[in-house]
């Protein structure tokens, strides 16, 4: 089983990137392996509960049930804790399966041979 | 500070620094350290609680533990 990172940066702010971000995460977790989303910059605001819910970017599913999707196929969402801080994000309204984390959780997986994209 | 069964050599209060700030400030601090001395780190950010276990990891230090007081967390941290 390879190691893949996907960083995602955008949110409401650019959504086909969001979603194509999840949709290509989606094919790594559903072909068997390792899958991390890194929500970082932008992206941050996906790990808050109820802020994708009104993201459907056209010729793709909502950007809710590919996240749900991902999770529940063993995908891993790492959200970064500075750009999380910086927009006044709360701990308690993280989505299920996504984790905040540092520069340190996410080097330590591009360190193990993690793969990385970014959208 | 918690009760901890050993001696603690080096106290760093993070505060809320989080990130690369965070980790870069305590491999400073530790490598002014000798092998084997134990720094305590004290941390308000969510993101060292998964942080510091892998920095740990990839420098080769032990994690003795980490100790939740309300939000403010305590790292013992063994320098290899």
């Amino acid at each position: 089983m390879a190691k893949i990172a996907v960083s995602i940066t955008s949110a409401k702010d650019n959504t086909d990137k969001a979603t194509v971000g999840f949709v290509v995460a989606n094919a790594s977790v559903a072909s068997g392996q390792e899958t991390v989303v890194f929500l970082n910059v932008e992206g941050a605001y996906l790990a808050q509960e109820g802020y994708a819910n009104d993201i459907h970017e056209e010729g793709f599913a909502p950007l809710k049930q590919l996240m749900g999707q991902f999770v529940e196929a063993g995908g891993t969402i790492w959200v970064c804790s500075p750009c999380f801080k910086k927009r006044g994000l709360n701990e308690e309204e993280l989505i299920p399966g996504a984790t905040i984390v540092g520069g340190a959780k996410l080097v330590e997986f591009l360190s193990q041979g993690a793969s990385c994209i970014t959208y | 500070m918690p009760n901890v069964p050993y001696q603690v050599d080096v106290l760093y209060d993070a505060g809320p620094t989080g990130c690369g700030e965070l980790i870069m400030n305590l491999f400073m601090t530790m490598k002014k350290m000798s092998s084997k001395q134990i720094i305590e780190v004290v941390s308000y950010d969510l993101g060292a609680r998964e942080d510091i276990p892998a920095w740990c990891r990839l420098q080769g230090h032990t994690l003795l533990e980490r100790r939740d007081v309300d939000k403010t967390n305590h790292y013992y941290i063994q320098k290899n």
